[in-house]
């Protein structure tokens, strides 16, 4: 419901001394996206590096005036909006509620002020929704091979173009993707990070979203690496660096084990399931077999079962990217599917990027200039 | 390593060499055919069978697992070699193939077992399934055996009794793909004495078919077990076993006699009047002597 047509008779303006302490709270804790120097209206960091903290204690005037416009359902809706495993930035927060004013011929709230309530914010959604991720001394190769092999995929043959993830501390491979007719190294390296990465997820009852991730301090690979790749791993402090030395397990899996399947023309399913067997015959690990089995073991668990991009943001960035416009039925049309949400109505017409979910192709991810904009589902 | 894996409880021992009779000859070739259905994209499920027990089926899969089966990649088994329980259940039959294949099930409905064991045997690249006593399967567990083996492009060769023919057949589906058919039979007495027996390895035991004396002491071991190659292996080891407590040098013509005497033969290797259902060994020998005795009382 659009805030601003609340009648609530508690529906009433923040009072001084609460915005007074939402400004000072958010301008003294680090945000993980912080203001652009364009919406300090007030210059209020500027001040701040010439006189201490102390000048985000706005005195009542200020406060006041900053908050027009801002009520408690405005407040609440803010929350709503920011406080969700959407993870919105509080830039987009400020989008919507101006969408929302212009709806009732209102004057939109300033954007420091939707920046602040954020920022105050921010614990609370870290509390709620926010990964616990847990940052390992692992460190990860990532490599391609094109091993001696013919397979079958349709009426098609080819020697298998496969993309793979390599523990080095662990010395095991820990996902793999064959990449499929026509499909760019970028997209294969993406896929096969985003395998990886939502094998590092595991239960647990006291974290928020039911799961903790034990991710590497460190990618390394001796291909370029793509933006959305290196926007993830920045978002999860992973570094990336490069090598020029491969591991051992390249040059086993290249003599020894496609060797023996020289003269054979496998097919492309059946391909996959012969090398993650053995992988795991071989060095007690198959990504794929070990997937399959926490599914299974974890199948009652909620938090386990959704949407691995939903509960870890950065993982969108690995999401197959479909540049869209919204339509005049707000609705997304991507690969053959239309996504629908409420909050596309306010866009039509609208350039997005819409990532669709590895995990369940009925939701897409739908971006508004390069930010998170809602969760769309598919249209029945 | 062994290129397969194999739960048949009658096994070659390690210092006995197959030997490779004109039958054993038959039945790699019977199977290779099975092998290349796969390589041309339609696997088959044969059926080998043979009127009447211990004329050395099972050996002659032992035999062949040893010369004739397709190598393995990696090192891991390429063949299963499977002997059913009387009556298994659907459940046991494909919890089995898991459990050889070292997999670990994953859930516990038919459906879910089913495609892990497909997958299991799509994944460790399993080229044959032989299972062996086949004439004890159910019509369910043809059934699950019929999926599993289409769906994993996997041949199957079900060696088994003359009855295998009848069970299979009023199950159209499977018997429209299994149209290859080989009924094994005993080798002939020639073969034994030129072959078989030369062949066997025990202790004191030596036989020259040139050899008029040994000739003679095989001539006799036939005439008496023939056509089960079980019963004349039982009747050289039993002899073997005579000369060695006699502390002899070899086995002669009198340790064969004395073992034909301790061997009971009668009704195990006439020829039958009904279709067997599995060998029953001892029991099967009773219940026969029972038949006979009361027949020859009327």
């Amino acid at each position: 419901m659009n805030p601003f047509l609340s009648t609530s008779m508690l529906n009433r303006p923040l009072s001084a001394e609460t915005c007074q302490t939402i400004v000072f709270s958010a301008a003294t804790t680090p945000l993980r996206f912080p203001m652009r120097p364009s919406e300090d209206m007030l210059g209020l960091h500027a001040l701040a590096e010439a006189y201490g903290r102390e000048v985000y204690i706005l005195d009542r005037f200020t406060a006041a005036q900053l908050f027009e416009g801002v009520t408690l359902a405005v407040y609440q809706e803010v929350e709503r909006l920011f406080c969700s495993s959407t993870f919105r930035s509080h830039r987009t927060v400020w989008l919507l509620l101006g969408k929302f004013a212009e709806e009732v011929q209102m004057l939109p709230p300033s954007p420091e002020a939707i920046w602040a309530i954020c920022g105050y914010l921010s614990g609370i959604r870290d509390e709620r929704v926010g990964p616990w991720v847990i940052l390992s001394e692992a460190q990860w190769y990532i490599g391609q091979i094109v091993p001696d092999v013919m397979i079958s995929s349709g009426t098609i043959r080819m020697r298998p173009e496969i993309t793979w993830i390599i523990d080095e501390r662990l010395g095991r491979v820990i996902a793999f993707h064959r990449h499929k007719v026509g499909e760019s190294l970028e997209s294969a390296i993406a896929t096969t990070l985003y395998k990886a990465l939502c094998m590092q997820r595991r239960p647990a009852s006291l974290t928020p979203g039911g799961l903790t991730w034990s991710l590497p301090k460190c990618l390394v690979t001796d291909a370029s690496v793509a933006q959305n790749v290196a926007t993830c791993c920045a978002e999860l402090d992973i570094s990336i660096e490069s090598v020029s030395m491969r591991p051992e397990i390249f040059d086993d899996l290249e003599d020894s084990w496609a060797s023996t399947l020289s003269g054979r023309v496998i097919s492309a399913g059946q391909f996959d399931l012969m090398l993650d067997t053995y992988f795991q015959k071989r060095y007690g690990y198959g990504p794929r077999t070990n997937a399959d089995d926490a599914d299974y073991a974890f199948r009652h668990l909620e938090g386990y079962n959704r949407d691995p991009a939903l509960m870890l943001p950065p993982l969108r960035w690995l999401l197959p990217a479909y540049d869209a416009t919204i339509g005049e039925d707000a609705t997304v049309a991507i690969a053959g599917r239309r996504y629908q949400d409420d909050l596309l109505r306010y866009w039509t017409g609208s350039e997005v990027t819409a990532r669709m979910s590895r995990h369940d192709p009925q939701i897409a991810y739908i971006y508004l200039d390069g930010e998170i904009l809602c969760q769309a589902l598919e249209a029945t | 390593m062994n290129n397969y894996i194999s739960t048949i409880t009658r096994t070659i021992p390690d210092w006995q060499q197959p030997i490779t009779t004109s039958r054993v000859e038959e039945f790699c070739g019977f199977l290779a055919m099975i092998l290349e259905s796969a390589n041309v994209g339609y696997p088959l499920i044969g059926i080998v069978y043979s009127d009447r027990s211990g004329i050395g089926k099972t050996t002659a899969i032992l035999a062949a697992a040893e010369i004739a089966l397709p190598p393995s990649h990696t090192g891991n088994p390429s063949t299963l070699l499977l002997e059913l329980e009387p009556e298994t259940t659907q459940v046991a039959f494909v919890e089995l193939i898991l459990r050889v294949l070292g997999e670990r099930p994953r859930g516990r409905t038919k459906s879910q077992l089913q495609q892990r064991a497909i997958e299991a045997l799509q994944g460790n690249d399993i080229r044959l399934i032989v299972f062996d006593e086949a004439d004890q399967f159910g019509k369910k567990t043809f059934d699950i055996l019929r999926y599993i083996c289409g769906q994993s492009k996997c041949p199957a060769l079900l060696v088994g009794l003359k009855s295998i023919r009848e069970i299979v057949k009023p199950y159209e589906q499977l018997d429209s793909r299994s149209f290859l058919t080989h009924e094994f039979k005993p080798i002939a007495k020639e073969e034994v004495l030129r072959v078989f027996l030369p062949g066997l390895v025990f202790p004191l035991w030596s036989f020259d078919p040139d050899n008029e004396h040994h000739h003679a002491m095989g001539s006799k071991i036939v005439s008496k077990a023939h056509p089960s190659l079980r019963l004349i292996r039982g009747v050289v080891q039993t002899a073997s076993s005579i000369a060695k407590l006699s502390d002899a040098e070899q086995v002669t013509a009198e340790h064969v006699d004395e073992a034909i005497k301790h061997i009971r033969f009668s009704g195990l290797y006439s020829e039958p009047t009904k279709p067997l259902k599995a060998d029953q060994g001892d029991h099967e020998a009773l219940s026969e002597e029972r038949n006979d005795a009361k027949q020859n009382s009327k």
